[in-house]
């Protein structure tokens, strides 16, 4: 393989990739970055054989080949070049990089070990714009848990209708779910999806352009601007999260979302070793408090527009602080049936299609 | 060497001597639902991990397992992404190991078509980890299939053993073992031969052809039990001295390898503290690769030591001297059994079985041998090997 590519797009494109290349992995072939430059393009990728990113960038291809490069060591040397072009030629167990007056002799590893990238095959599910699909992945991945004896709560549901694409996460103390419209495929289709592949997605691109989402039978994959994320799937039967959703929620308060995020988070200062924040939703908004005997009192009022009832409620400060951050706009709605019922965060009117249900504390 | 028709993947050819077991795996594959977890039960080398990579390759093989495809070579090599090796780290196999197996459990496969999860010497898991591994096997997700490779069945946890397929594996004749040497793995005819005589096993067999010191130590294990007839008990605390000996040559002879490892996972991973946990996890399993390389050594020579006092207690019972594991001193053996007291011959091999087990859990290693050999060397006892 002989080629020649920019430094700067070269640098940024290696950086991606090692993204997705383990730092665990028990085969040294796994530790690097592919080289493929049979195509048109340089093709560039790497596995944790959880996920993969690929990339591919314009590149003066002199001779066609690939090669398997050590990636850690790549990205410092990608990131430490000088200006001018990068030139890459292997062959023989080695390859020489070359930029400027310096040149790089690595040891290639094992091609032969690199494990095949199996992209789902077939059209599209559909396309998002890559702001859009960022921020929504942003709102629902928080909600997804980390305890792995429950696999299927660790990834994210996406339920893709023609008509709108859903993302629903839950670690059964609480739920995000975010709607959007979408051309999607005639048939639905349900994937769950390991919340972190879904990360590394929505970092794929800078937020400019489309993305483009396929959910295939064994692997999904997210292509925008030359990058492809593809991840395996978790397996397992998603929980029915609509039936969490209570169908009448008739305390509603509404608040301004910055100031309530603030107050939680001070009140929250004394709600130590998993105590909870009380709410008290009254006419003139929410009252705050948390504390115990041993640690002191915090109280904090936020003002608000009330409908409903008075009443009292507690969470977990953590969860519902995640809810708020997670809403968009600057006005926030808490809907409340009573101290025992899951509670509900959106924003008001309820325009982003997003929604965040919290398990209350019993106090 | 061996014909391929549509009906006969390459995989399963390789396999010799075993075509029950064959036969069970073939049809659990042709019918479409082969099961999710199977116990392999065998001594070692007879082909129990190879009939695993045949399993795995048949149900990832576009061809169910021609032997030659990319796919079947990346099974054969160990580096097929759907296809896991768990192995004891030191002396068991760790709850750790068995967490990272389920959280691959639940993924859909990277590539393939099955995952597959073979754990070699499934005995070894601990109490932990066995749990751990019943648990996915309660619930097993619809692509997977775990193969535990054990010789002995009784050690594993009967909940995990009753939710798996058993298939056995017999041990191979010297002459089915020759062939194997010779076809796959261009033994020299001659010497093939000899090792497939004295081995006794395949993976024995394999060892003496591939490493020319093997025969002379096997050897000087089947002398042990003269040694101490000769010289007494005090010999023991001598013949422990030069098992270490020898368990320290093979781990420096290990340790050599293992910096040529670290510094190739230095060069593909890089030395930067990021990857510094990584870097430990290959130290710490290095470790325990010496230790396990040590316990081996140990091992060997109990095994070795135990096929003598098995063939004096089979001559004092008049089998024939091609039914002896050590053929080549059939002579000395019935010298030895016609003054022997098969009850002391069995309490013996009762007790050697007794230390490797301990052995196993990582008890102090020179102190078990020098009781072991202390005890097999005390004059009201040696009456067996006299
Ligand atoms: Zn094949």
């Amino acid at each position: 393989m002989r080629i020649s590519v920019e430094r700067e797009r070269f640098a940024d494109t290696i950086g991606w990739v090692l993204r997705s290349v383990s730092s665990r992995a028990t085969l040294p072939a796994l530790g690097g970055v592919l080289f493929d430059a049979n195509g048109p393009q340089l093709r560039l990728a790497g596995t944790d054989l959880e996920l993969a990113g690929e990339a591919t960038i314009d590149a003066k291809i002199d001779e066609k080949g690939s090669v398997v490069l050590p990636g850690r060591v790549l990205g410092e040397i990608a990131r430490s070049l000088p200006e001018g072009a990068v030139r890459i030629e292997s062959s023989g167990g080695q390859a020489k990089l070359t930029c400027g007056a310096a040149e790089f002799t690595l040891r290639a590893l094992a091609l032969e070990d690199f494990p095949n990238l199996a992209a789902p095959g077939g059209a599209p599910s559909g396309t998002l714009d890559a702001s859009v699909f960022a921020v929504a992945v942003g709102q629902v991945t928080r909600a997804a848990s980390h305890d792995e004896a429950r696999p299927v709560l660790t990834g994210t549901l996406v339920d893709a209708t023609g008509d709108k694409i859903t993302l629903v996460s839950t670690d059964s103390y609480r739920l995000a779910v975010r709607e959007i419209p979408w051309a999607g495929p005639s048939t639905a289709i349900k994937r769950v999806i390991p919340a972190r592949a879904l990360s590394e997605a929505a970092r794929a691109s800078d937020g400019d352009g489309k993305i483009e989402i396929t959910l295939g039978e064994s692997q999904a994959s997210f292509a925008v601007a030359g990058r492809r994320l593809t991840t395996r799937l978790i397996e397992g039967e998603f929980p029915n999260w609509n039936q969490l959703i209570p169908a009448e929620l008739p305390n509603q308060l509404r608040l301004e979302r910055e100031s309530f995020a603030e107050a939680v988070r001070r009140v929250g200062i004394l709600a130590q070793s998993g105590a909870p924040v009380r709410i008290d939703l009254g006419a003139d908004g929410a009252k705050l408090g948390a504390g115990s005997q041993d640690l002191g009192e915090a109280t904090e009022q936020v003002d608000g527009k009330f409908e409903g009832e008075p009443l009292t409620v507690a969470f977990n400060p953590a969860y519902l602080l995640d809810g708020i951050n997670a809403v968009e706009g600057t006005e926030v709605t808490l809907s409340t049936r009573d101290g025992l019922k899951p509670a509900v965060l959106r924003a008001p009117e309820d325009a982003s299609g997003f929604l965040y249900l919290v398990m209350p504390v019993r106090i | 060497m061996s014909a391929r028709t549509g009906n006969d993947p390459a995989m399963w050819s390789r396999l010799v001597g075993q075509e029950t077991a064959v036969r069970i795996l073939r049809d659990a594959v042709a019918s479409g639902a082969p099961g999710h977890a199977y116990l392999f039960v065998g001594p070692q080398g007879v082909g129990r991990e190879l009939a695993a990579m045949a399993l795995a390759a048949s149900l990832n093989c576009p061809d169910g397992g021609c032997g030659e495809c990319d796919v079947c070579a990346r099974v054969l090599r160990r580096s097929h992404p759907d296809v896991y090796t768990i192995a004891p780290e030191g002396a068991q196999i760790l709850v750790d190991q068995v967490r990272a197996v389920r959280e691959n459990a639940y993924l859909s496969p990277y590539e393939g078509r099955v995952k597959v999860f073979l754990f070699e010497d499934a005995h070894r898991l601990n109490p932990a980890a066995s749990n751990a591994l019943l648990k996915v096997l309660e619930e097993p997700p619809g692509d997977v299939v775990f193969i535990l490779v054990t010789e002995s069945p009784e050690d594993l946890l009967p909940t995990v053993v009753s939710r798996c397929r058993r298939v056995d594996f017999f041990p191979l004749g010297p002459a089915e073992i020759e062939r194997v040497l010779v076809t796959q793995h261009d033994a020299d005819p001659a010497l093939a031969s000899w090792a497939a005589r004295t081995g006794g096993d395949l993976s024995t067999a394999l060892r003496f052809v591939k490493d020319p010191g093997a025969p002379d130590r096997r050897r000087a294990h089947l002398d042990i039990p003269g040694r101490l007839v000769r010289n007494g008990p005090s010999e023991s605390v001598r013949i422990a001295a030069e098992l270490a000996g020898e368990a320290a040559a093979a781990v420096s002879a290990l340790t050599k390898r293992q910096k040529d490892e670290l510094a190739r996972h230095l060069e593909a991973f890089g030395d930067a503290r990021a990857t510094g946990a990584a870097r430990k996890r290959v130290e710490d399993r290095h470790k325990r690769e010496a230790r396990r390389v040590e316990t081996e050594v140990y091992d060997s020579a109990l095994r070795d030591v135990a096929s003598f006092y098995r063939d004096v207690l089979l001559a004092g019972a008049g089998v024939p001297d091609d039914a002896l594991v050590n053929t080549e001193m059939a002579e000395r053996l019935r010298r030895a059994a016609a003054v022997a007291d098969p009850a002391w011959l069995v309490g013996a091999l009762e007790r050697i079985e007794d230390t490797r087990r301990a052995l196993a859990r990582n008890v102090q290693a020179v102190l078990a041998l020098e009781a072991i050999f202390m005890e097999l060397g005390t004059p009201r006892a040696r009456a067996g090997a006299r």
